[in-house]
C-alpha cells in the first residue's frame, strides 16, 4: 500500500489524519481472487457465468463475419503464432493476442453482455479463455475467473459512473483485465496488486469519433491483452504500484472526474453482481433491443413489407436511445455514405436505432448480415430512413434509469391506413427476460463451424466446469480448414 | 426554429418552458450533474446566453463578456435548427466535427446534449 500518515496528536488533542483515506480496493480484489472457490459460489451465479461463455463466444463468432476482423487477424500475423485460439479462425496466436482478437470480435457487431452499467463478457472471457489455455487451466478456474471480472467489473462501473465515459467505452477494464489472468496464472497476494498496477498504469481512453470505424474493437481487446500480458510481468517480478486503483493519483481518478469509493468492495463475496448480467439476443446497442424485437414482432405479423407502404414508422422509447442512435446522424457526408466508400466501417450504425429498427423490420432479423455493406446500402433501408422518427416516453425513461428497463414501443402505420402497434419493456436476454443462448451461438457460428461441430461445441461449454483441461474444448471453437471467411478482406 | 438572429434566443426559451414542465420526469443520478450547472450558448448573429437547469426551474439570462462557465456550446445556426428540433443532439455535430469538446467540458456536454434531446421529443 502506498505510504499513510500515522495518527499524531499535538497540543490541539486532534488526531491529524489524513484528509483523504482511500478504500483498499486492489488489496480487496487480490484478496477476493485468492478466496475465490468456485464451490462457494452460488450454483446459480456459477450458471449465469457458464450461459455467459456461450452467449460471449457466440458474440465472437458473429463478429469475425465482417471484413475488420479479417483484416485485423490478417495484421496480426506479425506477431507470430502460439496455443492460443482464435475463436472461428484456424490459426492459434499467443494467449494475449488472442485475447486481443477475441476482445474485438466480441464487440464487433454490438453483440457482447453487461453487468450493472458495465459491459464485461467481450473484455472477461477472451481473457480468461486465453489465460485459461496458456495455464491449461480447468473449466472450473475458468469459470471462477470470470466471476471475478464480472463481480470487479460492475463495482468499478459504479465508481466511476458519475465521472466517466459511459456505455461501452467506460474505462474499467484495465482493473479487471489482469485479476483476471492473474487467478488463472496462480498469482500470489503482491503480485496480483502488481498486475493490476502495470495494467492500469497507461490508462486507456478512447476518442469518441472512432465508434464508427473497426479502431472502436480496441475497448475490450486492448485491455484483454494487456491484463494477461500485465499478470506475466507481474508474475515475473517487474514491480508496479500496488494501489493504483484507489490512489488519489491512480487509475480511476485519471480516467473519471468522479470516483465513488465506496462502490468499490460494496458487498463483495456476498452481493452477486453477475446475477445483474444482461445479455443480448439480437446485434445491436441494447438501448435499441425492445425496439427492434417490436420489429422483427411486426415483420412477423405481416410478412414481408414493401417499403413503398410504410408512411411513418415512431419510436417511443427513452431519451437515450434516441440520443445515441442519433450520435453518427449529422456527418458530412453521410454515415451510410461513407461506409459505402470505405471510410467508414458498419460500426456507427450499431447505434443507431433507426438502421437496426428500419433493417429488423425489412429482414426479420439483426445480426451480422444486417450490417454487411450490401445490405446497408441497399434501396429497401434507405427507403425508409426518412420515415423512422423518435419520441421520448417519460415512463420508460424513468425505468430505464431507476430499474434498468430498456422497453421501446414501435408503430408502424401503412398507407391504407392500417397501424400496428408492438411494445416491449425489457429487452430480450435482460435478466428477468433470458432466452437460449445456444440460439445466438448457432447464428455467429453459421458459415464459420459445420454444425455437427456447433453442437460438440455446445455441448462442452454446457459442462465446461466439468473439463480438467480448458483446451479439450479449443478445438471445437475455430474451423479445421481455411475458408474464405478466414482470408484478408479484398 | 428558422435561420435569423433570435434562433438560440428562442430555442433557450423553449428548452427552458419546457424544462420546467417535464424536466424533473426526465431526471436521473446519471444526468443530474447537468443541474446547477452554467451553460454557455454561442450561435454567429446572436448574443451569447447562459442556461442553468435546476430540479424545478430553468433560467435563460444574457451572458456577460468573459463569464465563466462550465461548457461552452458553439453551433452554427443550421446546426442549433438540428438540436433545437430535437433531430440531433449537440453531441451529433460534436461527433461530425463542426462544436469544439475540450476535454475539461466533455462530461457537461455529454449529459446536457442528452437532457436536451430528450426533453424536445418528449410528448406533451
Amino acid at each position: 500500500m502506498g505510504n499513510r500518515p500515522t495518527d499524531f496528536v499535538d497540543e490541539t488533542g486532534v488526531p491529524d489524519e489524513a484528509g483523504f483515506e482511500p478504500v483498499p480496493a486492489t488489496a480487496g480484489y487480490a484478496r477476493f481472487c485468492l478466496d475465490m472457490k468456485l464451490a462457494t459460489v452460488p450454483h446459480d451465479v456459477v450458471a449465469i457465468a457458464r450461459e455467459q461463455i456461450v452467449a460471449t463466444i457466440g458474440s465472437c463468432l458473429g463478429g469475425n463475419h465482417l471484413p475488420g476482423a479479417r483484416a485485423m487477424a490478417s495484421g496480426l500475423a506479425i506477431m507470430g503464432h502460439g496455443e492460443a485460439t482464435l475463436f472461428g479462425r484456424p490459426e492459434r496466436h499467443s494467449a494475449p493476442i488472442a485475447a486481443l482478437y477475441n476482445g474485438a470480435t466480441a464487440q464487433n457487431i454490438d453483440w457482447d453482455d453487461w453487468v450493472l452499467i458495465s459491459h464485461v463478457g467481450g473484455c472477461v472471457v477472451p481473457t480468461a479463455f486465453a489465460a485459461a489455455e496458456l495455464e491449461a487451466a480447468s473449466g472450473a478456474r475458468l469459470l471462477e475467473a470470470i466471476i471475478i471480472g464480472n463481480e470487479v467489473a460492475g463495482r468499478t462501473s459504479r465508481a466511476i459512473q458519475r465521472g466517466a465515459y459511459l456505455g461501452n467505452g467506460l474505462p474499467n477494464h484495465q482493473v479487471e483485465a489482469p485479476l483476471v489472468a492473474g487467478h488463472l496464472m496462480g498469482l500470489d497476494d503482491k503480485a496480483l496488486r502488481r498486475a493490476v498496477g502495470h495494467s492500469a498504469f497507461m490508462a486507456m481512453e478512447n476518442c469518441p469519433i472512432g465508434w464508427t470505424a473497426d479502431s472502436k474493437m480496441f475497448i475490450n481487446g486492448l485491455p484483454a491483452m494487456w491484463g494477461i500480458l500485465s499478470a506475466s510481468l507481474a508474475r515475473a517480478g517487474m514491480i508496479s504500484n500496488q494501489d493504483m486503483i484507489e490512489h488519489p493519483a491512480g487509475y480511476l481518478a485519471t480516467v473519471s472526474e468522479a470516483v465513488d469509493q465506496d462502490e468499490l468492495l460494496k458487498g463483495l463475496g456476498d452481493i452477486w453482481i453477475t446475477r445483474t448480467l444482461n445479455t443480448k439476443r439480437h446485434a445491436s446497442c441494447a438501448y435499441n433491443l425492445a425496439g427492434v424485437e417490436c420489429a422483427i414482432a411486426i415483420h412477423q405479423r405481416l410478412g414481408r413489407i414493401d417499403p413503398a407502404r410504410i408512411r411513418r414508422i415512431t419510436l417511443d422509447c427513452p431519451g437515450v436511445t434516441i440520443y445515441v442512435g442519433s450520435r453518427y446522424q449529422a456527418m458530412e457526408p453521410d454515415i451510410y455514405e461513407q461506409y459505402a466508400n470505405g471510410d467508414v466501417t458498419h460500426m456507427g450504425l450499431c447505434f443507431d436505432a433507426g438502421f437496426a429498427i428500419t433493417a429488423a423490420l425489412l429482414d426479420g432479423d439483426l445480426d451480422y448480415h444486417q450490417y454487411l455493406a450490401e445490405r446497408v446500402s441497399s434501396p429497401e433501408i434507405q427507403q425508409l430512413r426518412p420515415k423512422v422518427r423518435f419520441r421520448t416516453d417519460a415512463d420508460m425513461q424513468r425505468a430505464y434509469y431507476s430499474q434498468y428497463r430498456y422497453g421501446s414501443r414501435l408503430t408502424l402505420e401503412l398507407d391504407d391506413g392500417t397501424v400496428v402497434t408492438e411494445t416491449r419493456e425489457q429487452l430480450l436476454g435482460a435478466r428477468d427476460r433470458p432466452f437460449d443462448h445456444a440460439e445466438k451461438f448457432r447464428a455467429g457460428a453459421h458459415e464459420l463451424l459445420p454444425p455437427g461441430q456447433v453442437d460438440e461445441a455446445l455441448d462442452a461449454l454446457r459442462r465446461i466446469e466439468q473439463l480438467p483441461d480448458i483446451r479439450e474444448l479449443s478445438d471445437l471453437l475455430r474451423p479445421r480448414e481455411p475458408s474464405d471467411l478466414s482470408a484478408p478482406p479484398r | 426554429m428558422h435561420e435569423t438572429p433570435d434562433t438560440l434566443e428562442r430555442g433557450l426559451r423553449h428548452i427552458a418552458e419546457r424544462w420546467q414542465r417535464h424536466g424533473t420526469r426526465l431526471i436521473s443520478r446519471r444526468l443530474e450533474g447537468a443541474l446547477g450547472r452554467s451553460f454557455r450558448f454561442e450561435s454567429p448573429g446572436s448574443a451569447a446566453r447562459i442556461l442553468e437547469l435546476t430540479h424545478g426551474g430553468a433560467a435563460v439570462r444574457a451572458a456577460s463578456g468573459q463569464e465563466a462557465s462550465h461548457a461552452t456550446f458553439r453551433l452554427s445556426r443550421k446546426d442549433w435548427d438540428g438540436v433545437f428540433s430535437g433531430r440531433w443532439s449537440v453531441m451529433s455535430i460534436v461527433l461530425a466535427g463542426r462544436a469544439p469538446f475540450p476535454k475539461h467540458e466533455r462530461r457537461y456536454i455529454m449529459q446536457l446534449s442528452m437532457l436536451l434531446q430528450t426533453l424536445l421529443l418528449l410528448e406533451d
